[in-house]
């Protein structure tokens, strides 16, 4: 087969978001859209899993990169992993928004052909090889994910969030844009593979001039625009009032697909494309990463909302994967790809409990948690395991994770870049301090008693939802470690070329 | 031949009027606006390299740009639009419902 044939994935989302619209003008029936989405996330996620497993019957290899579309479009073991990051939390998202919006919801339609171009703008940017590409994928994600926080028109605080999300966001691409703007004006190339080698060419001596004050510049542009993807200090401000605006399956999405394209997007730039040039990014990456874990974890301490509490936390974890990018070595990297992925997957099923929470009608405060477990023992079981997990509880998958990341910065920090040892004796200490607001959660769903009736019916779609997700973090990634550590290190070693 | 460095100097000052707009407006239709202005900064980098390394690059990717800041603004006014509907105003100063 062709090679062209490993963009089908992307066609079969692009088929589905042209076919909803058109599905709207047939039907008023509201299964339809969500039947027709997660039929086209089903497929690109089997195709995807086929892909990995049998490389050879669609001429891929798993060892090298494809290359697609006159070399813009990259098709590797990174890439492919986190394509299929990306449509599991869509396809988990694009499940609970059935049972999260009720009949009468109106707009329909257009939400899950947002969440499906959100996807695909996710996949491009996992895939690019340029720069343009990069950033192209990253707004047609960003804006179908500004259109879906301000999705509920006649709900204040959703409005809001997406005008803070939008304004921000705005800002901050354009800053990225000019980062990127001043790279091609002193490389004159585009393409990751060309900056790289001219980044080298500098080292070498082979390209004449001193251009370090431009590529630092740029760096600090480039990291203020992928900061506010990834919600890292002092990029963060947007995240907690998005997260307890949006609607909860939304927030699922930007918390759990969004943060991620953010690092992949951010590996791709910084571990490969500038990779030589480390000495003038790694100080300010170090510095984000200390002050964002730090930030994080204080501020999530003293707040009352579950989502924003959620949010803050999200930012500390996005400060210790961090960590990892000064370091540079593979095992440090693969650490912190296998950190990404886990984290989608505790972060989102988090959110999934909350959003399901909120729709029964507890509400988003922290009191509307107590007595969870006297309610319903699944849902706050894996609030429990998500819970633990983010804080790297042993023997749960954020354990493994985060051991492999604080382990692989370590090594590189004992081998010469002592200050790296820093950067991991504050993730190690954040991690204790974390413990804190995430045991007030489990506190109040076991220890209280619930406030109200004890019989809520929740929906049977986020039962399975949560069921998934605590074999999937208590029982296959424990069991399974070291071929998640072989998946993390092939991806890595993809990365870094 | 005009030098690079004035196209450095001109680009960088649209980008300080775009940032100086965002940071100090009130009113989020001019922050939307001081936005397009910080992106022409990034288009006038991309298009005078263009002709300076006689790369065709550039110039497409200011095709590229101009589209995102059209749907950009696009979205931006539908979600600003569907904010006045609610509270009459979109003074950025009275968005202060999500706090803690």
């Amino acid at each position: 087969m062709d090679s062209s044939s490993l963009f089908l994935p992307e066609i079969l989302l692009i088929a589905s978001i042209m076919a909803i619209p058109a599905l709207h003008i047939f039907t008023e029936n509201r299964r339809s859209y969500s039947i027709c989405s997660n039929v086209s996330l089903v497929g690109a996620f089997i195709f995807l899993v086929l892909s990995w497993y049998y490389p050879d019957s669609l001429s891929m290899d798993r060892d090298v990169s494809t290359y697609i579309f006159y070399d813009h479009f990259k098709v590797d073991a990174f890439s492919q992993l986190f394509k299929i990051v990306f449509v599991l939390t869509a396809l988990i998202v694009s499940l609970v928004s059935t049972s999260y919006f009720d009949e009468s919801e109106p707009h329909q339609p257009e939400y899950f052909t947002l969440l499906l171009s959100s996807t695909l703008g996710m996949m491009v940017t996992a895939s690019a090889n340029d720069f343009l590409t990069l950033f192209v994928g990253i707004e047609i994600s960003a804006f179908s994910s500004y259109a879906m926080v301000a999705f509920r028109k006649k709900d204040d605080k959703s409005t809001e969030a997406g005008a803070k999300y939008l304004l921000i966001g705005a800002f901050s691409s354009a800053l990225t844009l000019y980062g990127i703007s001043l790279i091609y004006a002193i490389t004159g190339f585009l393409t990751f593979d060309g900056v790289n080698s001219f980044m080298d060419g500098i080292n070498n001596g082979v390209v004449d001039g001193d251009f370090s004050e431009v590529i630092f510049i740029s760096c600090l542009f480039i990291m203020a625009g992928l900061g506010f993807k990834i919600a890292v200090v002092p990029f963060h401000a947007w995240a907690p009032d998005v997260y307890e605006g949006a609607p909860t399956p939304v927030t699922t999405l930007l918390a759990a697909a969004s943060k991620a394209m953010g690092f992949v997007a951010v590996f791709r730039v910084f571990v490969f494309a500038l990779d030589s040039v480390y000495e003038e990014w790694e100080l300010i990456l170090g510095i984000i990463a200390l002050a964002s874990m730090t930030v994080g974890n204080l501020a999530a301490i003293s707040q009352n909302d579950i989502g924003r509490m959620l949010a803050y936390s999200s930012i500390a974890q996005a400060g210790y994967i961090m960590i990892a990018i000064p370091a540079l070595t593979s095992e440090a990297m693969s650490g912190a790809i296998a950190h990404t992925l886990v984290h989608a997957f505790m972060k989102g099923g988090a959110f999934v409990v909350v959003g399901c929470v909120g729709a029964v009608g507890l509400g988003y405060s922290l009191d509307s948690y107590k007595g969870l477990a006297k309610r319903s023992q699944l849902l706050a079981l894996a609030m429990t395991v998500c819970l633990l997990s983010l804080v790297g509880i042993p023997p749960f998958a954020g354990f493994i994770s985060k051991f492999f990341l604080f382990y692989g910065t370590l090594k590189a920090g004992m081998a010469g870049n002592s200050w790296l040892i820093i950067l991991v004796i504050g993730g190690v200490l954040n991690s204790a301090l974390s413990l804190y607001y995430y045991l007030k959660i489990m506190r109040y769903m076991y220890l209280y008693d619930p406030e109200g009736s004890e019989d809520i019916e929740f929906p049977n779609t986020v039962r399975y939802i949560s069921l998934g997700v605590i074999l999937l973090l208590a029982v296959f990634f424990p069991l399974y470690w070291e071929s998640l550590f072989e998946l993390c290190k092939e991806a890595s070693a993809a990365l870094m070329g | 031949m005009i030098e690079p460095i004035n196209f450095m100097i001109f680009s960088s000052i649209l980008l300080l009027i775009g940032a100086y707009g965002v940071i100090r407006n009130k009113n989020s239709i001019v922050v939307l606006m001081s936005v397009e202005i910080m992106l022409t900064a990034a288009n006038v980098n991309f298009i005078a390299f263009s002709s300076y390394y006689n790369d065709l690059t550039g110039q497409i990717v200011a095709l590229f740009i101009t589209t995102i800041a059209a749907a950009e603004v696009a979205i931006g006014l539908a979600i600003l639009l569907s904010l006045f509907k609610q509270r009459d105003t979109i003074e950025l100063d009275l968005l202060d419902r999500l706090r803690w």
